[in-house]
């Protein structure tokens, strides 16, 4: 009998990974100050994400993982409860705990052997957590994180359980028998004390042979944890009013069960019976005697906060696979492209009804399009948060201080995008914490906050996504950059460069100006894997920095990949297509310019501001011209590049399908891609800012050769 | 023995040819990777390319590039493509990113398919061939007449072509900045 568990364990893997993520989250918040109420939410969530890892490793047998989260698990339960204060010791060691788990992970799933390294840091990591298990007199005061906003003086410092389980009257005639829970009770628990009482039965006139009119107290040693204990008189609930009143109960709750399930005297008499109790406490409890009980049963079954948050927290996604979702959106794009042809078909025949039923359905097809797209969006967030460890890692490392701030965490961009954008943004954020943001002295010295301030924002900005990584470090160091550049001979020393472009020079491959290469950057590595990451994105970066101020690193990417709403055009009886959100606006050539005036020039007044332009069909290659009187202008604009281009006709709007050309094409700069257009045909998708950076570019070196 | 493995050979279409008319000759290209054979249609031009890419083309909802082979051999006396025209497709597999690749080749008319068997393959002349040396597998003989068996992994090398287009682009914008 052999199950095919590797679905399930793939599974496995990267529940646990957002689960382990969630957890270091979780463990950066807790370093910030929070107020405690927060604090053991978030301890909860830790609590919770490590319990489900154990359980599901469990399941596979992967015992060195069970080990570890039991532990972690432990140590949580020690700072829920309050025995264990949490220290930044105690989180740095939960941090490599999960790591140490997430290799785990992923060597149990591959069935490898765990390699002594981990293994011994599993081992440290256990005698840290042990270590402070054991610590004897964190017993005697809680510290400041508690599960409620219970003050400390509150607790009744009973060291055992109580619980007060009272069947009610008709519970052997609905087929329960409360001493069997009980007896299973007594298996699960050590020490387990039972006091019978009664206190429905007042006279014996009254009795009921069938009737139950006995309670119980019971007391007993558990480590169990209170929904544990609950799930034991699970199947009894509904027949029996349960109290379950763990270790350190809150006074007031113990203080009512007493004078809710009995009379007091006899109960103070029972607890004490049980040597938990302070005498301080029951007699606190004899004395107030005004209490005003009210019995409601459904109070009583309430007794465990964790059970509630668990429902809480449960998040409505759904986990579906990425290929799936790749796979509808290309029968999407295929269904636009059919949508489109079906329309122009129904166009051709006239049919009026037939024209208007297609326009509903090219309305929905749209809609359908927009909302599997927007599948694939999802939330920076999620990575931007991975960077709060990374920066707290490398910061330590360092010696300096980093506070992390990120804004527009609900930005959403294409599934691609994020896990391609994430690899640059570390490299840029290893370089701004290692060149950017000086030691505290220099910083003090400076006037400056000790703590450097590093900001991570994404927001969305004409049609592109813009990722901005800011900090108020000293900024870029403009001579050093020109010198090391001319060492490196990629500009000649005579050249003068604008700051923009000085600043892009750190692009450069194997360009570096620290003088030793440290484990954190210095190899000229890093900066030209930003570059080449966001150019295969078709995105853009740009450099913004202010000497002793701080420096920007603008990236800017396009909305999406595979279909965007472009605008069409033909030149020479070819169709191509360009953004939609890069057109400014469209004119009449003629409109604007005399034929004589562009004769040997490219550029217009347009509104009496200057815009260059490129006439097309001459940058193709095509000999043949066409009347200026048919030529039309459409101006583009890209960033802060404004340009025109001289086009044969204008086709307008169209949903674009982009389709890959190949590598047969990669690099090439100005074109994008292709599309299938209704009538079957093959129209290209051009790169505008490529074309008009090219065309900049070429003008230049001619000007430089002259 | 030399029976069965000839006939193996021949169900795995190891011998086979498709032979095609490129210009004013045949030459023959592997069939196994031949994935379809359709009629010439109307390219849809790559602004700014080498004329060695003649377009693209939808075939099924997918965009395939056409390489017009007799610019791509470099041969010197061309034909005009007619109605016998034909864009042959080719599928390998492009070892740099490990997926499958299907490009067109628009060739002047489809000839026939022949089996060749090793003994009458011979080796490429080492000067006087009308087409590049590097892109000539082996000669074959055939019907007492020798055609050239194409190497596909040289006429159709992305890298090279990809090169080749680049520099085709540079010098379309030049010219059109100099203009």
């Amino acid at each position: 009998m052999s199950i095919d568990l590797s679905a399930a364990v793939s599974t496995f893997v990267s529940e646990s990974k957002e689960l382990l993520q969630d957890m270091e989250d979780g463990l950066l918040e807790l370093e910030t100050s929070l107020i405690d109420e927060q604090k053991s939410e978030v301890i909860n969530s830790i609590f919770r994400a490590i319990h489900t890892i154990k359980g599901s490793a469990g399941i596979f047998g992967f015992t060195r993982i069970v080990d570890l989260t039991h532990l972690v698990e432990t140590t949580l339960d020690e700072i829920r409860l309050g025995t264990i204060t949490l220290d930044n010791r105690l989180i740095s060691a939960l941090l490599s705990s999960r790591d140490v788990i997430e290799t785990l992970v992923v060597l149990s799933a591959q069935e490898s052997e765990v390699d002594s390294h981990t293994k011994n840091k599993a081992k440290d990591l256990a005698a840290i957590f042990n270590d402070y298990l054991d610590d004897p007199h964190s017993h005697a005061m809680p510290s400041e994180i508690q599960p409620t906003t219970q003050a400390p003086h509150n607790r009744a410092n009973n060291t055992l359980w109580h619980i007060f389980f009272i069947p009610n009257e008709n519970v052997y005639r609905n087929g329960l028998d409360p001493f069997a829970f009980i007896n299973f009770l007594s298996k699960e628990v050590i020490d387990l004390h039972v006091n019978t009482y009664t206190k429905t039965l007042n006279t014996t006139d009254m009795f009921d042979p069938e009737s139950n009119y006995l309670s119980f107290h019971l007391c007993f040693a558990s480590n169990k944890s209170e929904s544990e204990i609950a799930d034991i008189f699970d199947f009894i609930k509904t027949e029996a009013i349960i109290k379950i009143l763990a270790p350190k109960a809150h006074f007031p709750d113990l203080k009512a069960a007493c004078y809710e399930f009995g009379d007091v005297a006899d109960i103070l008499n029972m607890l004490r019976n049980t040597n938990s109790i302070d005498d301080t406490v029951l007699k606190a409890i004899a004395d107030n005697k005004d209490y005003i009980q009210d019995p409601e049963p459904t109070q009583s079954t309430a007794g465990s906060p964790s059970i509630t948050h668990t429902k809480l927290h449960q998040s409505k996604t759904l986990r579906v696979e990425a290929l799936k979702l790749d796979r509808l959106i290309d029968q999407v794009g295929e269904m636009v492209i059919t949508g489109a042809r079906t329309n122009l078909l129904a166009h051709e025949t006239g049919n009026e009804t037939l024209i208007e039923a297609m326009a509903l359905l090219e309305r929905l097809v749209e809609n359908i399009r927009d909302s599997s797209l927007k599948l694939r969006m999802v939330q920076i967030g999620e990575t931007f948060n991975k960077f709060k460890r990374v920066v707290r890692d490398i910061s330590q490392e360092l010696g300096k201080e980093v506070e992390l701030t990120i804004e527009g965490a609900d930005t959403e961009l294409d599934k691609t995008f994020v896990e391609k954008v994430s690899d640059p943004l570390m490299h840029i954020i290893r370089n701004a914490i290692d060149h950017g943001i000086e030691p505290p002295h220099v910083r003090l010295a400076n006037n400056k906050s000790v703590p450097g301030h590093l900001k991570l924002k994404a927001y969305h900005d004409s049609g592109s996504i813009v990722i901005e990584i800011s900090d108020d470090g000293c900024g870029l160091d403009k001579a050093k950059i020109l010198k090391r550049a001319t060492e490196k001979g990629l500009i000649s020393a005579e050249q003068s460069l604008p700051d923009k472009e000085i600043n892009l020079l750190i692009f450069a491959p194997g360009f570096t100006t620290a003088e030793n290469i440290t484990n954190i950057s210095g190899r000229g590595v890093g900066m030209d894997v930003v570059k080449r990451n966001i150019e295969s994105l078709r995105g853009s970066v740009e450099v913004e920095s202010e000497p002793g101020v701080g420096s920007t690193i603008l990236i800017r990417l396009p909305l999406t990949l595979s279909i965007i709403d472009g605008f069409m055009f033909s030149v020479h009886n070819d169709n191509y297509v360009i953004p939609l959100d890069t057109v400014v606006e469209c004119l009449e050539l003629h409109e604007v310019v005399a034929e004589q005036d562009i004769q040997d020039k490219s550029y217009i007044n347009l509104r009496t501001e200057v815009l260059p332009f490129i006439r097309l069909r001459a940058l193709f290659g095509i000999e043949e011209r066409i009347a200026h009187t048919r030529e039309s202008l459409v101006i583009v604009q890209f960033g802060t590049l404004r340009a025109g281009l001289v086009v044969d006709s204008l086709k307008g709007e169209f949903q674009t399908v982009v389709k890959p050309l190949g590598r047969l094409f990669e690099g090439l700069k100005c074109i994008s891609g292709a599309t299938i257009l209704g009538s079957g045909d093959v129209a290209i998708i051009l790169d505008v800012s490529a074309l008009i950076k090219s065309a900049i570019a070429v003008y230049e070196t001619l000007e430089f050769k002259q | 023995m030399d029976m069965i493995e000839s006939h193996t050979a021949h169900a795995n279409n190891n011998n086979r040819y498709l032979f095609v008319c490129i210009g004013h000759d045949n030459f023959g290209i592997p069939i196994g990777s031949v994935k379809e054979v359709i009629e010439y249609t109307d390219t849809t031009m790559i602004p700014m390319c080498s004329t060695v890419i003649k377009g693209v083309i939808n075939v099924r909802g997918s965009v395939i590039p056409v390489l017009d082979i007799q610019n791509r051999l470099s041969l010197k006396k061309t034909l005009d493509y007619d109605r016998y025209s034909c864009i042959v497709l080719y599928e390998f597999i492009d070892e740099v990113i490990g997926e499958t690749v299907t490009v067109g080749m628009l060739v002047n008319s489809v000839v026939s398919i022949e089996y060749i068997i090793d003994d009458h393959l011979e080796s490429s002349p080492s000067f006087g061939s009308n087409i590049p040396r590097q892109y000539v597998w082996k000669m074959a003989k055939l019907h007492n007449r020798l055609t050239t068996l194409l190497d596909m992994s040289k006429v159709l090398d992305i890298n090279e072509i990809n090169a080749l287009l680049k520099t085709s682009q540079d010098i379309f914008f030049t010219d059109y900045c100099k203009l």
